[in-house]
């Protein structure tokens, strides 16, 4: 009976159980149900009617859109000097509408960057009611480290509103060195003046993308649509450092000592156009920021921006049309009619005292402005005027600098009865210090014109390099007449010709002399304050160096300022160039006929004290260049010689020859008969015969 | 407790009055002859069949210990934690390894750009050094003097070759037309 009940007892509960598990059962399905669909229903929300916003909200949070900046190209020397360098940094930009407490805020900002509170706090207000609905404040540009840091913490500290961005500082670590040359970027890190901006396109770059993921602590943990930068091309100028930085500062010293307002040099290799150094007085820093007018003024490049009237070293021109024009030769008898011509009513006078009949080589020397109107009056307009236009005068000679003059030089038919005179002595004319050493080099280069170069090569990172090619040169004047001119023109450094403060020891130099008085638009009459300037070229024998310096608003002539200043480039241009010296240092000069110093037109002052001893042309010997090529020799000719009678023949004649290949010699560089220095080489091809 | 077919009936048959053997046997009938009850089902297999539940106290039935078999519910247990773990973690690897990359990576892209940074400042400050006026101005201060022209001679120009000739000089200087002619 007891089992019986027990039986029947265990049987209901079991019943009572399972009811009740099975009612559990139900409510903890509901329950799943209900979870399950709430749960449904959010991904729907969430998924499917707001997919867009929420991944919007997702990409926001998780992705960050950033621009990878691209460098700007660096400028360099030729032997890589750094003239111009970008570098990263960061600046800091607020949103004043994500800020509560402006006076809190600005108070820290301000503390953090080392910036005044109010001012600060100024900025926010003015931004956040500015017309145009705000937007990001730039709080401060090129943050230093602490203040980097410093932000940075900030952020950390959940400061909303805060962020900062790349930016691209210029640095010219040379400071003032080249500067017109160099130029300058403005606030944007575009150029504004000089290569910078001559060359921005390819200096500039071009700025790439990429989005970066981060993770909840915002570090970045990958990137993807990463577009690359392209940075800008980095320019190797044809500029010497060296030789650039003795120019400025003889140009400096010149212009200082003789109260001028302004000046200009540039040294050239004529035998490649490259610019090795182009110094303007006044100079510059372009890590300054421009102040006023007076510093813009300062900025521009006079050697290729402002044309003046050359004066007398037009001369060289005039009678170079000559050697070419008409059957005068350097000792041809030129009548410079006492001092004075009178040309269809206009009398035009020597400087000072009047010559009788001299030889045109003197003419040169003595700067007769009557023999040079002479002499251009034989060459005639048409004549003249070509020969000028083939020197590269009236038009730009094409250096990617901005503002770039190309001179004056009206067509014959503009010319008026006397202008011929004007222009035969350099008036009526308007030339760049740049246009003239261009000139210059077409009587250094044998009479061949190359184009000035001042780039020399270019290269983006990772691409390979772009050397820029000499332009082809072009035929002006008869080799022959080139070195004619260039033995006048050695004429003009001797004891008594007016450039003899421009001797280079050790080696020979030519040169001219000018001193153009300058022209008072205001007062429309010519002043007594002169454009001095000086162009030569050293070593004659072979112009390794063309250099013209220009000073102007001195009281001074050109063979007493602007000749020294050629010395002192021209001799440490070539003593670092390395060039052997041509004439032993005992043999300076030649002398010649001595000259009353009182009757030069350009004046030949005393040398400077302190000339060494064996420098001084009293105690050297004469050399004359066209009779005897001083320690030098003619290029023998080598053509068709085996190469141990070819190696002989260079030997007896002092010259070092460069053999390529092999045979019998089929050409030779430079040509047979070319005036060479002693140690010069000569390049010989040889090859089999066939 | 009917069958499933059964179960299902109820919702395919009309009225619950009409459930019965006679309805069956007239939709068997109906199957043979479906001109008479052209819209009689046919009835599903076995739909006759009914089970009673009968109630079994099993209240003392002792399930027997059988270690083998706890052990081997633990093995497959286990074993399939493990695999679907393996599972989980094969399909995860990569990402897991492409995320620490990209922190590594990100981080090395921060310290390489950090290094050119500190390049391009020491490149300024080089520069900044080796400033000509700077080096003027010490060398003054050191009663250095430049040489007399008399004093430099140049050994290296004499002999230097043309393939020695500095990578800097660029391409050769322009050769008059004449004497490219030869």
């Amino acid at each position: 009976m007891t089992e019986h009940h027990d039986i029947a007892s265990t049987g209901a509960n079991v019943d009572r159980l399972s009811e009740h598990s099975a009612k559990r059962l139900l409510w903890l399905g509901g329950v799943a149900l209900l979870w399950g669909l709430t749960l449904a229903g959010r991904l729907i929300y969430l998924q499917i009617l707001h997919y867009d916003e929420w991944t919007e909200k997702a990409r926001m949070q998780q992705q960050d859109t950033e621009t990878l900046m691209a460098t700007r190209g660096a400028i360099l020397d030729r032997e890589s000097n750094e003239f111009a360098v970008s570098r990263t940094t960061k600046y800091v930009v607020l949103n004043p509408k994500q800020i509560a407490d402006t006076d809190m805020a600005a108070g820290m900002l301000a503390r953090f960057l080392h910036m005044d509170k109010d001012a600060v706090a100024q900025m926010i207000h003015r931004k956040r009611e500015a017309a145009s609905g705000g937007g990001f404040l730039v709080l401060k540009r090129k943050l230093a480290q602490e203040e980097l840091e410093s932000i940075l913490n900030l952020k950390k500290s959940k400061f909303k509103g805060l962020a900062l961005r790349d930016e691209s500082v210029r640095i010219y670590p040379k400071g003032s060195l080249a500067s017109h040359v160099i130029g300058a970027v403005d606030h944007e890190d575009k150029g504004s003046s000089g290569i910078e901006l001559g060359l921005e396109d390819e200096l500039q770059g071009l700025a790439g993308s990429r989005r970066v993921l981060r993770d909840s602590i915002d570090r970045r943990y990958g990137a993807k649509e990463e577009v690359k930068p392209v940075h800008g091309k980095n320019i190797w100028l044809t500029i010497d450092e060296r030789i650039q930085f003795t120019a400025e500062q003889a140009l400096k010293s010149a212009a200082e000592g003789c109260r001028c307002k302004t000046g200009s040099v540039v040294v050239m290799d004529p035998r490649n156009g490259d610019i090795l150094a182009m110094a303007n007085y006044p100079s510059f820093d372009p890590n300054d920021p421009v102040r006023s007018s007076q510093d813009m003024a300062a900025r521009l490049n006079l050697a290729v921006a402002a044309p003046f009237e050359p004066g007398s070293v037009f001369k060289v021109f005039t009678l170079s049309a000559a050697l070419e024009t008409t059957d005068l030769g350097p000792e041809s008898p030129i009548n410079c009619l006492n001092g004075s011509i009178n040309l269809h009513g206009r009398v035009i006078h020597e400087a000072k005292r009047g010559f009788g009949v001299l030889p045109m080589r003197q003419v040169l020397a003595r700067s007769s402005n009557v023999g040079a109107i002479q002499v251009g009056l034989r060459v005639g307009s048409n004549n003249l005027y070509k020969y000028l236009a083939q020197f590269g005068f009236g038009k730009r000679t094409g250096v990617p600098l901005p503002s770039e003059s190309g001179g004056l030089l009206h067509e014959p038919s503009k010319w008026d009865a006397t202008s011929i005179g004007s222009v035969a002595m350099g008036h009526a004319v308007m030339t760049t210090t740049l246009q003239l050493a261009q000139a210059g080099s077409v009587i250094a280069n044998n009479g061949y014109m190359v184009r000035p170069r001042i780039v020399l090569k270019r290269q983006r990172p990772g691409a390979p390099v772009e050397w820029e090619p000499s332009a082809q040169a072009v035929k002006v004047l008869n080799e022959t007449n080139a070195f004619k001119m260039r033995d006048m023109m050695h004429d003009v450094v001797l004891p008594g010709g007016t450039g003899t403060r421009a001797q280079v020891a050790g080696y020979l130099t030519g040169g001219k002399t000018g001193s153009a008085q300058i022209y008072d638009a205001a007062t429309k009459a010519y002043t007594h304050k002169y454009n001095a300037s000086f162009l030569g070229m050293v070593p004659l024998t072979n112009p390794r160096l063309v250099v013209v310096v220009t000073l102007n608003g001195s009281a001074e002539y050109g063979g007493t300022i602007a000749a020294p200043v050629f010395r002192e480039v021209a001799a440490a241009g070539l003593r670092y160039l390395e060039v052997p010296r041509d004439i032993e240092p005992a043999q300076v000069a030649r002398k010649m006929p001595a000259p009353d110093r009182e009757t030069e037109n350009d004046a030949s002052e005393p040398l400077p004290a302190g000339t060494p001893a064996d420098e001084t042309p009293e105690k050297a010997g004469a050399i004359k260049l066209a009779t005897a090529p001083v320690s030098g020799a003619r290029a023998p000719n080598l053509m068709g010689k085996t190469m141990r009678a070819a190696i002989s023949e260079a030997t007896k004649a002092g010259l070092v020859l460069e053999a390529r290949g092999a045979g019998v010699a089929r050409s030779q560089r430079p040509p047979p008969g070319k005036l060479m220095a002693r140690g010069d080489h000569i390049v010989v091809e040889f090859r089999r015969r066939r | 407790m009917a069958t499933l077919v059964a179960f299902l009936n109820r919702f395919t048959w009309a009225g619950a009055a009409d459930r019965s053997a006679s309805t069956v046997d007239n939709r068997a009938q109906a199957a043979t002859k479906p001109a008479a009850q052209p819209f009689l089902l046919r009835p599903f297999p076995g739909e006759e069949i009914y089970f009673v539940p009968k109630r079994l106290d099993n209240s003392r039935v002792v399930r027997e210990a059988d270690p083998a078999a706890a052990k081997q519910q633990i093995a497959t247990f286990s074993g399939a934690t493990v695999a679907a773990f393996l599972v989980i973690l094969l399909l995860g690897l990569p990402q897991f390894y492409r995320t620490m990359a990209g922190f590594q990576v990100e981080k090395l892209k921060a310290e390489q750009d950090k290094l050119i940074q500190q390049k391009t400042e020491l490149i300024v400050e080089e520069a900044s050094l080796t400033r000509l006026e700077r080096l003027s101005e010490l060398a003054a201060a050191k009663n250095l003097v430049e040489p007399k022209p008399n004093s430099v001679v140049h050994l290296k120009n004499l002999h230097r070759r043309p393939d020695q000739a500095k990578k800097t000089d660029g391409p050769t200087g322009v050769v008059p037309a004449k004497e490219i002619a030869q």
